[in-house]
């Protein structure tokens, strides 16, 4: 397992997750959830994201969906 | 693959996504118990996932994972391992799952991307799944019939796309 098969992922990963992303929604939310999913869709580490959001893993998870964010993996 | 330990441990990643595939209850029948950390159970607030993971205790197909002082001081060592490394980070509740498959021999469950990767990069002695690979092997298990619709039915139902590589391996595993 190289370096780069992990970049590659990771960018694979994020490009999918910015292109089917509900923006519109994003845009709406009050600031600690648009920067928690804006955070999510970068990184795609739900765990700090629900924690920037102040919300469990599990309600986080209602919320990517709300904003048509994918999970990758 | 299938040669995997009959005992699982489960991370949130893993059963908020799972818990809203239709046919979520394949997992049962792939291993004999599937443990979900204390850490775990606190995250999930929300059906489907609380009440799903709530029947499964009751049934005694999952089974609650209190962590000790000992594992979580590993899964500690892990993240702080998992630093440094091209890896993305580890967080507590995945770590606290690689500590309990190293130590106890079970399938790690779990969508993260660090702990995925974690084996390979890390050398750790652990056998990680994502959803992908429990699909996988309930298809070579004959537990669902064709694996590029269940594949399929998983991403439509749950919002989780596969990577082009593991589509590309599923297509090659039913040309085989």
């Amino acid at each position: 397992m190289g370096s780069d098969e992990i970049l590659e992922w990771e960018e694979e990963a994020r490009r999918l997750r910015r292109e089917r992303a509900d923006w519109e929604f994003i845009e709406k939310l009050p600031p600690k959830l648009k920067a928690a999913l804006k955070y999510y869709i970068e990184t795609g580490d739900i765990y700090v994201a629900s924690r920037i959001a102040g919300l469990t893993v599990g309600e986080f998870d209602e919320l990517r969906v709300k904003a048509r964010v994918p999970s990758v993996t | 693959m299938s040669r995997a330990s009959r005992e699982a441990i489960a991370d949130t990643s893993f059963l908020v996504d799972w818990a809203k595939y239709s046919k979520r209850d394949v997992l049962l029948k792939l291993f004999e118990v599937v443990y979900v950390p204390e850490s775990v159970l606190r995250e999930l607030k929300l059906p489907p996932a609380i009440d799903w993971v709530a029947d499964c205790l009751a049934s005694d197909a999952f089974a609650l994972f209190t962590e000790t002082p000992e594992l979580e001081e590993e899964a500690r060592r892990l993240m702080a391992m998992s630093r440094g490394k091209p890896l993305k980070r580890i967080d507590y509740p995945e770590a606290v799952c690689l500590a309990a498959g190293l130590k106890y021999g079970y399938v790690v469950l779990t969508e993260n991307g660090g702990a995925y990767f974690a084996p390979r990069v890390l050398g750790l002695s652990v056998t990680v799944w994502r959803a992908f690979e429990v699909i996988v092997e309930a298809w070579r298990r004959g537990l669902v019939e064709s694996l590029a619709e269940e594949l399929k039915r998983y991403e439509e139902e749950t919002l989780h796309l596969f990577r082009r590589r593991d589509w590309d391996y599923a297509w090659g595993l039913t040309r085989s």
